[in-house]
């Protein structure tokens, strides 16, 4: 319990850092947000006065510490504030958003898992093997592959060559496909060479020894005892991986047009959309921050020998 | 394993969704229209830049994507040149500075409710109040009924230009008291739904009020796909029919015979120039240096840099904006034509002198110009490369400073944070002066042209063109004030003409790709077999 209430108050204390920093950043960042906001309303530059005026609506006027002290207030009531390229609420913009993104994530990986413990098992089985060389290429590639690339290359496979998926969008699970292969391919290969040598160190275990001399068939010792002793540390590494999934998201979204945050992130960005900028990084910087938090919690659930280790019992 | 299953699943259901008939049916016909329920054309786009959190604002189905919604009161047409719409004839009186616009009979809104002045006092009141900034030599109490077909304008000053500047599509017709959620005009399409950053959907209108331009589609889908390849990609697909803005270096590739794409290039509409800082504080004072600026003109070969850089989607530029647009005055402009030695002359007799790494000084300043290239995508990364290599040739050295970012760029040119600038721009109104007066009249409201505009001979021939009783003779003047800034102030140096490139499938015929980013036509755009 202490445990918990103390990665708590550590995980508020991130989540205040961020969030000055994202202001910080964005007001310091060249660039004059009325000016812009101007620019693309009247597609032509705005005057000395129509920049003033329009400061003055979006208070930026006001002294740094004021703007950031109201933003504050508005997050202490839940209020992220309003977009400037819409009008509409942040929280509105960023929960119409994260279903997308949550869809893509389960996706890939569900696909990213589905992939790497058959593969990784069987890796693991046979060290040295065609399969164990190959999953270790594969998993080089997809780790060193720049996404963009990997986009456009499924994209022009799958989309151009075969003429099988669709290449941008979002509605239906063939739009899915691409997006998920693309995010998941360098996860897939990561995961893989994890549970080959969690699986590998538990083949060696005595009790996997004792398995086998009872005469347990090969397929149950693989994947009942061994692998089962080894996705302890994959959950982990499975949700840390959150991380990798909502920054790889950003470049797959915007390249796929899949309307989920990744794709509002680079939108705001582009826009200088200083309140939804804000909102997003926070938010962003929040789920990273939980689902790590969540990836501990389940790591001391699950293994009694870390929870009496970080108590200073073990 | 998943993925594979995904893939096999989306092959079987893309299957069963295909839209072509097979080639083996008896009675298809190649090259015949598809049947009218057929004709559903998938537009992708740019990214969705559609302001929707001023709900007043009838912006929305107009610029900038034009989805032919809307029919302006004149339009300007794919060679620059003025063409009557909803407004059938105009006068002007230069005694009391009015416009009157006599209106088109019988001209349905989509809603079936005949078009009338009041819907035009309407839209421009409306507009008028919406940028209350950007449009001040019109106000509310401009613009009057005269009678149910007539509207009467006067500007608060005298506006000569008014007609050319009414042909922006911002100046669609809205229905009086109509949501400009759900827009409702005139136009050739009528609304259908707009989901925002996805898609905009318009549906054909029957009773449009010119039969010789009824759509030939019965609907059209834009999608707003962010990323230019993707766009390419979705049409070689087959996902897309037509898309806009296909990158330079994708063309040559796209129109191969064994493409599934047609390459469709519209006349020149885009510019792509340097420009120079000539007022500009310490450091950025080279360009107030005459010499320096010539040379620089003079030592740019602008053919290979066009050639290298676009390819066949871009000509070598003289005249900085579409020569359509000046006619025949557009002679005027010559540009200085490549010469390395011309510019080494020019810088020598500047006292600009050989230093030991082959860059020049003078008073022991180097010659080396601060380069801030806008919005570089990648062809524009190209052309700057270029350049700086021919200017290194006669001695000048640049620092390139690629400005990704809105923002950046923004405040660079605002603060004259520059020695050169390289711009892109377009053509999007018939008036002859629209860029020399929005980037070099020194009285200009927009704070960029304070480090732009040379004043004199160019502000006087900007005002004549305001000033100009027809279009002839404001082209003319036009000539004058870019003669002025490229051949003899050389604060211009005009580098490429652009063309706007589409993909379109194999399949799609009647589209006529429009120079301009604001004037496109979807009626005659359809599919066949």
């Amino acid at each position: 319990m202490l445990y918990l209430v103390r990665r708590s108050a550590a995980l508020i204390v991130v989540l205040v850092g961020v969030s000055t920093i994202s202001f910080a950043l964005g007001v310091l960042a060249p660039g004059d947000p009325a000016e812009l906001w101007l620019e693309r309303a009247l597609g032509r530059p705005p005057s000395d006065s129509q920049i003033q005026d329009q400061r003055l609506l979006m208070g930026l006027d006001r002294p740094l510490v004021a703007q950031y002290l109201t933003w504050l207030n508005g997050l202490r009531m839940g209020e992220l504030g309003r977009s400037w390229g819409t009008g509409r609420s942040v929280f509105t913009e960023l929960s119409e958003a994260l279903p997308h993104t949550v869809l893509l994530a389960v996706a890939t990986l569900t696909a990213s898992i589905g992939v790497a413990i058959p593969l990784g098992v069987a890796a693991a089985a046979r060290p040295g093997s065609l399969i164990d060389h190959g999953s270790r290429a594969a998993a080089v590639l997809g780790t060193s592959l720049p996404t963009f690339l990997l986009g456009y290359i499924l994209m022009l496979l799958f989309g151009v060559q075969l003429r099988l998926l669709p290449v941008f969008g979002s509605g239906s699970a063939s739009h899915l496909v691409l997006p998920t292969m693309t995010l998941g391919f360098g996860l897939a290969g990561m995961f893989t060479r994890v549970i080959r040598s969690n699986v590998l160190a538990s083949l060696g275990e005595e009790y996997i020894l004792a398995a086998r001399a009872r005469g347990v068939p090969t397929r149950l010792v693989l994947y009942r005892h061994a692998l089962r002793a080894s996705l302890i540390p994959f959950i982990t590494i499975a949700g840390l991986s959150l991380g990798h999934l909502l920054s790889g998201a950003v470049i797959v979204e915007w390249i796929f047009s899949w309307p989920g945050l990744g794709k509002l992130g680079v939108d705001a960005i582009h826009n200088r959309d200083y309140p939804l900028i804000q909102g997003w990084v926070l938010f962003m910087s929040a789920v990273f921050a939980v689902s790590s938090l969540g990836a501990d919690l389940a790591y001391r659930w699950l293994d009694p020998r870390v929870r009496l280790a970080k108590d200073g019992r073990a | 394993m998943i993925p594979c299953a995904i893939v096999l699943l989306a092959a079987l259901s893309s299957a069963c969704s295909e839209r072509d008939p097979r080639p083996g049916d008896p009675d298809v016909v190649p090259g015949t229209p598809v049947p009218v329920e057929q004709q559903i054309l998938r537009v992708g786009v740019g990214a969705d830049r559609y302001l929707t959190e001023l709900p007043s604002r009838p912006d929305l189905g107009k610029y900038p994507l034009n989805a032919g919604v809307f029919d302006t009161l004149v339009r300007m047409d794919e060679r620059f040149q003025l063409e009557p719409m909803l407004a059938e004839r105009w006068t002007y009186d230069r005694s009391t500075n009015t416009y009157r616009f006599m209106l088109r009979r019988e001209v349905r809104f989509h809603d079936g409710v005949e078009l009338t002045a009041d819907d035009v006092k309407y839209t421009f009141d409306l507009i008028i109040s919406s940028y209350p900034h950007n449009y001040e030599e019109l106000g509310t109490e401009s613009v009057r009924v005269a009678d149910r077909y007539t509207v009467e304008v006067t500007p608060t000053n005298t506006n000569l230009r008014l007609v050319e500047q009414i042909a922006h599509p911002i100046w669609g017709i809205n229905r009086q008291g109509s949501n400009p959620l759900k827009p409702v005009g005139t136009g050739p399409f009528r609304f259908s739904d707009y989901e925002k950053n996805t898609r905009f959907i318009v549906q054909r209108f029957d009773a449009y009020w010119a039969p010789t331009r009824l759509a030939r589609a019965r609907m059209l889908t834009f999608w707003f796909v962010s990323d230019q390849q993707a766009r390419v990609l979705a049409a070689q697909g087959g996902q897309l029919d037509l898309v806009s803005d296909v990158p330079p270096p994708s063309v040559p590739v796209l129109e191969r015979p064994d493409s599934p794409v047609q390459i469709i290039r519209s006349d020149i509409g885009s510019f792509d120039a340097l420009n120079f800082n000539i007022h500009g504080r310490e450091p950025f004072t080279f360009g107030s240096d005459p010499a320096v600026r010539e040379a620089v003109g003079l030592a740019i070969d602008r053919t290979t840099v066009v050639q290298t850089a676009w390819g066949t989607t871009a000509e070598p530029s003289t005249t900085w904006i579409p020569p359509a647009v000046l006619g025949e005055h557009a002679s005027r402009i010559t540009a200085p034509a490549f010469s390395p030695d011309g510019a080494r002359r020019v810088l020598d007799s500047a006292g600009w002198r050989v230093g030991p790494d082959g860059i020049r000084q003078k008073n022991g300043r180097r010659l080396s110009l601060a380069y801030s290239v806008t919005f570089p995508p990648s062809e524009h990364r190209t052309a700057p490369e270029l350049i700086q290599r021919h200017l290194k040739e006669v001695g000048i050295e640049t620092r390139i400073e690629l400005m990704s970012d809105a923002g950046v760029s923004g405040a660079r040119r605002r603060g004259g944070e520059y020695d050169i600038v390289h711009l892109t721009g377009s053509q999007n109104e018939p008036y002859p002066c629209f860029l020399p007066d929005l980037q070099y009249y020194s009285k200009s409201m927009a704070a960029p042209t304070r480090w732009t505009a040379p004043g004199g001979a160019t502000d006087r021939a900007i005002e004549a063109c305001r000033g100009a009783a027809d279009i002839a003779e404001a082209r003319r003047h036009s000539a004058d004030a870019i003669h002025q800034l490229v051949d003899v102030e050389h604060i211009l140096i005009p580098i490429a003409g652009l063309r706007r490139i589409w993909a379109a499938g194999r399949k799609v015929r009647g589209f006529v790709a429009h120079p301009s980013d604001t004037n496109q036509r979807w009626e005659a755009v359809h599919l066949v077999r």
